[in-house]
């Protein structure tokens, strides 16, 4: 089996409820998705997909990562894809860093291997380890009445993981963190995230203002080095996000103990193997993990959804799915969104069904003209001709 | 002073002969710069340049840096240009990481301050330090022979400095190794660069093999725990390059004694402003430096030469300069490069007019989306 043609789409998704804001006056109206499609000599076709929020919140450029694609594009054909190590080491002998403009093809990748053996990826990943795994929700800027009426509005859907983006100032922040996590069930996981937007001094501030109240505490300050100061001076959970982006950050959080919680961003480690490799150790070294991407269509969330499924249930704090934060669908995924948990099925692949005609044209392909579709496979019509 | 607008070229730089070679087998027969135009309202136009080598070297490619360039464009249209250090943090808030982008966006606004000065770039750097910089005859090829010939050749012009490319085979290194140093003759000296290719097993039986040369040795393994183990185990100078990639790696490596010296490319630490603040750091503690860039032509020579002139004489490691690698010429005179050392513009700012027919590839100019959307 041959990589015999990739294209690369770029898709606009705009958000359902409008403008999303997090700290630094940061925000955006929506996302800005790369698609790939690898199609093989035999006919499957096998999709990745990055999606970045905008250009400033990580080292993730949209239009850096189509760049970074075209690269790519020529030195992955007539590889097998099922050889997934191979390709990846193709791809890192072609391009240093930029793991993110990476990730797609890797996904696709694991698709395509998924597709060829029959098996779902998760499967390939370990095997499932679940039913379903929760499901977090993120709480946005607003007063503290908004942010605790979007936590019960959350809570009637299921939801019992939230995430409450923090960085408006240190008393706002003390109203809303108290607000919410006073409203807070039993059952109920509250995290609270300032995207590294505290000072060192503004984190201690409003630790102490929010007194005796229980959350996780997520990248405070923008710093690895005052992160582990914040650390050392509160007994509250710590998760680590931007500050853990490559295997040496995490392995320096595990032995430091900076971190009791990472977050796995399938992009950050340029896909479902770099991402695997670091579930592993988080697995090994005793570590607890939320699996989630930045942004991202059907194709992401159940990318993301089979990794979270054959995560050890108790190194899994909760995963992402993107399914209703954006008013545009690339068709159907595997993963879906019930009662505020994740469930996964156990078709072949990423068990992805993509509506060709929402992909659009492709901006750029490579490789030989796709071959008459097979009527069997399901994935709507062939691709149109090259835009 | 406000800056009114960004127009980006795409240059292709031919590399000179059979092409460079570098470690792993990597084999380069051209670089894609990318040539920056940035006018203002007061009529004072300046000039940067960012040039990847290929895309797998350091971080970094010519798509990329011309995505970066279209992202960053808008908010950096009505700056005041002269406030480099403001506009460096303005590009991290808008794109985060990618930081050989934002070189060519700092050179061009450098160059507008010291024409507006009316100062060479060296002097609004810190000012001249004695002496002219010194550089590499860059020596690397597919064999022995062809290295030994192109040490000859150097010699020939002047140089007296030689920087060999290991192959990342240790048999084959040692052999490189061995031969040049015999050939050295007085005054001249070595330093080999591996640019990552060896595993630290592989390094050290390198430097058992080597350890009665004399040579400075410079990123022989691939992560930075691996060059400090080798360090340790040492007694060869190591300098180090791909793996301080910012600030917060130097104080490392200078925290933990890792390094004899580093390397700051110019792009690959995000521009001047960012290098010229390594160099002050490096300055302060007494490590010596390489002053490079990641890729270029002439415009990127005299940013380059400008830095190392404003660099203590003592610590100023010889830089890399683009004309023995590429043939292609980017601007009219420039920095002048004469028996292996190369002296900065004497004009104001960079110094240097590109040549017009560099500029025909315009790949980005924001007044032609300005005019679109109106």
């Amino acid at each position: 089996m041959k990589i015999a043609r990739m294209t690369i789409h770029s898709v606009a998704l705009p958000f359902r409820l409008g403008r999303y804001t997090f700290s630094g006056e940061r925000e955006m109206d929506g996302a800005d998705s790369t698609v790939i499609c690898l199609e093989t000599d035999c006919g499957l076709r096998g999709y990745g997909e990055v999606c970045p929020a905008g250009a400033f919140y990580i080292p993730q450029n949209p239009e850096a990562a189509r760049a970074c694609l075209a690269l790519l594009g020529p030195k992955i054909m007539g590889l097998d894809p099922r050889e997934i190590g191979v390709v990846n080491t193709a791809m890192s002998k072609a391009v240093s860093g930029h793991d993110y403009a990476k990730a797609p093809i890797d996904m696709a990748c694991w698709d395509l291997l998924g597709q060829a053996t029959g098996q779902p990826v998760h499967r390939l990943l370990g095997g499932r380890r679940a039913e379903s795994v929760p499901a977090h929700r993120a709480i946005a800027f607003g007063a503290p009445e908004e942010a605790v009426a979007t936590l019960e509005a959350h809570r009637a859907r299921g939801f019992r993981h939230f995430q409450l983006k923090a960085g408006c100032g240190v008393k706002a922040d003390i109203a809303r963190i108290s607000a919410v996590a006073d409203a807070l069930g039993e059952d109920e996981v509250l995290c609270v995230d300032a995207n590294g937007a505290w000072t060192f001094h503004e984190a201690m501030l409003i630790l102490r203002g929010t007194g005796e109240r229980d959350f996780i505490l997520e990248e405070p300050c923008a710093r690895y080095e005052t992160n582990r100061s914040v650390r050392l001076h509160t007994n509250l959970p710590m998760k680590l996000d931007e500050s853990i982006d490559d295997l040496r950050s995490l392995l320096k959080a595990q032995e430091d103990q900076t971190a009791d919680i990472v977050s796995i961003k399938l992009s950050k480690f340029g896909g479902l193997t770099g991402a695997r490799l670091v579930r592993d150790l988080c697995e090994r070294l005793g570590m607890v993990m939320n699996i989630e991407c930045v942004f991202g269509s059907e194709i992401t969330s159940s990318a993301v959804a089979h990794l979270a499924i054959s995560t050890a249930p108790r190194h899994l704090l909760n995963a992402s799915h993107y399914g209703d934060y954006f008013d545009a669908s690339l068709g159907e995924g595997s993963a879906r969104v019930e009662g505020g948990r994740i469930v996964v099925d156990d078709r072949p692949g990423l068990g992805l069904r993509i509506d060709e005609a929402a992909l659009g044209p492709p901006l750029m392909s490579f490789g030989a003209e796709a071959r008459p579709r097979r009527a069997a496979s399901g994935r709507g019509a062939a691709v149109g001709e090259e835009a | 002073m406000r800056i009114t607008r960004l127009t980006a070229h795409a240059v292709e730089l031919p590399i000179r002969g059979e092409g460079y070679r570098i470690s792993g087998g990597r084999l380069y027969h051209a670089i894609h710069s990318t040539i920056l135009r940035v006018d203002t309202d007061e009529g004072v136009t300046g000039w940067g340049e960012s040039c990847p080598f290929g895309s797998n070297v350091t971080p970094g490619f010519a798509g990329g840096v011309r995505a970066g360039l279209a992202e960053l464009a808008p908010v950096l249209l009505g700056q005041d240009p002269r406030r480099t250090d403001v506009l460096a943090r303005l590009m991290d808030v808008t794109l985060a990481g990618h930081a050989y982008v934002k070189s060519a966006v700092d050179m061009a606004c450098l160059d507008i301050l010291g024409k507006w000065q009316g100062r060479p770039l060296h002097e609004v750097l810190g000012g001249r330090f004695e002496g002219v910089p010194e550089i590499h005859g860059i020596v690397h090829g597919p064999d022995t022979e062809t290295m030994l010939a192109m040490v000859a050749a150097y010699r020939r012009q002047g140089y007296t400095r030689f920087k060999l490319k290991l192959s990342g085979d240790p048999d084959r290194d040692i052999e490189a190794l061995r031969a040049v140093d015999a050939a050295l003759e007085c005054g001249e000296s070595m330093s080999a660069d591996a640019n990552r290719g060896w595993t630290l097993q592989e390094a050290l039986r390198v430097v058992r093999a080597a350890r009665d040369l004399d040579f400075l040795l410079e990123q022989p393994c691939h992560d930075y725990e691996a060059c400090r183990a080798l360090r340790r185990r040492t007694d060869i100078p190591i300098m180090l390059d791909e793996v301080i990639d910012g600030m917060h790696a130097l104080l490392r490596a200078l925290a933990e004694d890792a390094a004899d010296a580093v390397n700051f490319k110019i792009a690959k630490v995000g521009g001047l402003t960012r290098a010229r603040r390594m160099r002050d750091v490096c300055a302060e503690v007494g490590m010596e430096m390489g002053i490079e860039d990641i890729g270029g032509s002439d415009i990127s020579n005299a940013a380059m030469a400008h830095l190392a002139q404003a660099t203590p004489a003592k610590l100023r490691r010889p830089c890399l300069e683009w004309n023995t690698l590429v043939s292609r010429r980017t601007v009219e005179g420039g920095a002048r490069i004469e028996a292996g050392r190369m002296a900065p513009p004497e004009g104001a700012g960079l110094g240097i007019v590109p040549r017009e027919d560099a500029l025909f590839d315009v790949v980005f100019d924001t007044s032609a989306a300005q005019a679109g959307a109106a």
